[in-house]
């Protein structure tokens, strides 16, 4: 009996202890979520840093632009400076990993305004960019903030609406045309909360990005409305090619040029039209890390990817919009004529998707939830 | 016991993630300068999102019908495999096992190919006369979800009725037979009700993770079939927001432990007094 309480007492007491270190560890833990922000503070004051070897670079990239054609002669001009990429399927990947401490030199965001207002990014001396010149004002400016520019854009690409001319009856015209009954259960919308509350709003009449909580109630009756004619949502465009050869998807809002290219690649009679809402379009930069040793390597490598041998490889490769004008007369015509890129008009006809702030990222995350979960 | 290898890997990797998202969800935010402070508003969001509670019971729903169709079309292969199959039953075990060791989402995307409005079951119909357009309803929608849900977990519900079954001593049987039970009053009195523990094994096994799965609705479920595992995934990736996405999964994790406790208690107090009784 005596050595039966003994043993108990001793048993109750290694689970206390066990219990308080349990707590005591998961608090350190979770206490260990403001090193992001000890380092962005610091970083502050060590802008423009070269302290670093000048070996390596770290880039936080979509997948494929690693290609070595689209970054010109960097291999040549830098054979000793080794490049890590690590790759993201999303812009909120991406901003997640920078946002835990994820140390890395470059970064190519969609949603570039939202680094720069969370210090992630660093101001760029555009001065140390030769090609700075070729790139058109207007994608510029979508990167310039309080007078600073943040990142050197670099691509674009167009998101509107992909249509099987064979299966509609019905061409549809605008954004609006989507919620039209005759495409019940034959369309498909990018799964993307950020698409779907523009459109919303477009189709509205509403500016996304000052919108008020009665017309927010207004976007997400009007997206609750689309529901019952889409088929599906898709995040991955070749899955959404594959439906679209199928004949199961008949409307694909927010498809990319890629999808146009594999379609008509693969002789599926499709139209990329232009609503009268106007087309969208969204636009990468890359942008330096405020905690970069190698801000000038940095810039050498920005420098060369916007190079005109660069640009074309880009835009001739995946049909991309270029960010650099002398590399329009290297795009290989077909694919000109493909996507309608002849530069300025082009370029001056479309509408960049507002720059992603923290409030809009939740507002329409909050709304696209809501529609999802809604039966 | 906390001190032993199983207990430390216990705490480790169970009770400590989970401590770590209950605080988590009072957190104000993810990433933005205030996330430290401490809040119930994401807990106050959850229980007044009505469609976002109805997913989730929803969500269970479907799980306890994937559960049911599962361990009713893997009673019979177990059986088979514990009393049939003799000197070939482990090339048959291997067998039934072999598209558990292939890749999930090969098996998920095959369905889409058998599935989709022109794929192999709309081209067999359609060639067989059956129809003359094949059926644009078999994919993205909810019974789509539940149609690869099964396939995926039948291989792995057959394994603990397998196990109870053969625990069966086989002399029970004999000693049926020989008091006059034909074979399906032996198996109604004797091999179903010895196998339960397997039966309601297999259901837990099949029933928890279907409950959290969001690649399955994503690839095949359109917008019919999203689960509440969808809503959980968005929250955390798109939404960056962690402290509303492990509000969900406590959320989910009570709502299981709430379904799952019921039959237990039920059961233990049943037996008490059937005890009792005898």
């Amino acid at each position: 009996m005596h050595a039966h309480s003994t043993r108990s007492t001793l048993g109750r007491l290694l689970i206390t202890l066990g219990c308080v270190i349990t707590v005591l560890l998961v608090l350190a833990v979770a206490g260990c979520g403001d090193d992001a922000s000890t380092v962005t503070t610091a970083a502050q004051e060590g802008l423009q840093d070269n302290s670093g070897d000048g070996k390596s670079l770290t880039l936080l990239d979509w997948g494929g632009y690693d290609t070595p054609e689209f970054r010109g002669d960097w291999d040549t001009e830098h054979p000793d400076v080794k490049l890590n990429w690590v790759f993201a399927n999303e812009d909120s990947e991406m901003y997640a990993k920078m946002q835990s401490g994820f140390q890395n030199d470059l970064v190519r965001p969609v949603w570039t305004k939202i680094y720069a207002d969370q210090g992630l990014v660093q101001p760029i001396d555009t001065s140390k960019i030769t090609n700075w010149g070729s790139i058109p004002k207007k994608m510029t400016d979508h990167v310039t903030y309080d007078g600073k520019v943040y990142f050197v854009p670099t691509a674009w690409g167009l998101s509107s609406i992909l249509v099987r001319t064979d299966k509609v009856t019905t061409m549809p015209k605008s954004w609006a045309d989507l919620w039209n009954p005759e495409y019940k259960g034959h369309v498909s919308i990018f799964d993307s909360g950020e698409l779907g509350f523009v459109v919303a709003a477009k189709v509205l009449g509403f500016d996304p990005t000052n919108t008020t909580e009665d017309q927010r109630a207004q976007i997400k009756q009007k997206l609750l409305e689309l529901k019952p004619n889409l088929k599906n949502y898709w995040s991955d465009s070749v899955a959404l090619d594959q439906e679209i050869a199928a004949g199961d998807v008949w409307i694909a809002a927010g498809a990319w040029t890629t999808s146009l290219i594999s379609a008509s690649t693969n002789n599926i009679p499709v139209e990329y039209i232009t609503p009268t809402e106007g087309v969208f379009a969204w636009m990468g930069g890359l942008g330096v890390s405020s905690t970069t040793k190698n801000y000038d390597l940095a810039l050498e490598f920005i420098d060369s990817y916007v190079s005109t041998k660069a640009q074309a490889a880009v835009g001739n490769a995946w049909g991309l919009g270029v960010a650099n004008n002398d590399a329009l007369p290297l795009l290989d015509p077909a694919t000109v004529t493909l996507l309608k890129l002849d530069a300025m008009g082009t370029l001056d006809s479309l509408e960049f998707l507002p720059p992603v702030t923290d409030d809009l990222r939740t507002a329409y995350t909050e709304i696209w939830t809501e529609v999802k979960a809604a039966q | 016991m906390l001190v032993t290898p199983p207990g430390a890997a216990l705490l480790m990797f169970f009770v400590l993630p989970l401590i770590a998202m209950l605080l988590f969800s009072f957190r104000e935010g993810t990433f933005s300068p205030e996330r430290e402070m401490f809040t119930l508003r994401h807990v106050v969001h959850f229980l007044e999102g009505r469609d976002v509670q109805r997913l989730l019971w929803e969500s269970a729903l479907t799980s306890a019908v994937i559960s049911t169709i599962a361990v009713t079309l893997a009673y019979p292969l177990a059986y088979y495999l514990a009393f049939g199959a003799r000197e070939r039953r482990n090339i048959l075990l291997l067998l039934v096992l072999l598209p558990a060791m292939t890749s999930y989402l090969l098996r998920v995307m095959a369905w889409k190919i058998i599935l989709g409005s022109e794929g192999l079951l709309n081209t067999f119909l359609i060639w067989t006369g059956v129809t003359a357009e094949g059926f644009t309803g078999l994919l993205h929608n909810r019974n789509a979800v539940i149609v690869t849900l099964v396939y995926v977990w039948v291989p792995f519900a057959a394994l603990p009725i397998f196990a109870s079954l053969m625990r069966i001593d086989t002399r029970l049987f004999e000693g049926a037979a020989d008091l006059g039970a034909r074979p399906w009053e032996t198996f109604g009195l004797i091999t179903l009700p010895l196998s339960l523990p397997g039966i309601a094994g297999a259901f837990l096994f099949v029933f928890v993770p279907t409950l959290g799965e969001w690649v399955t609705p994503m690839l095949v479920g359109g917008t019919e079939g999203v689960m509440f595992g969808n809503i959980i995934q968005d929250t955390f990736t798109r939404g960056l927001n962690w402290p509303l996405g492990s509000v969900m999964s406590l959320a989910m994790i009570s709502l299981t432990v709430v379904l799952l406790g019921v039959p237990v208690v039920v059961y233990r107090s049943f037996r008490k007094v059937r005890t009792r009784v005898a």
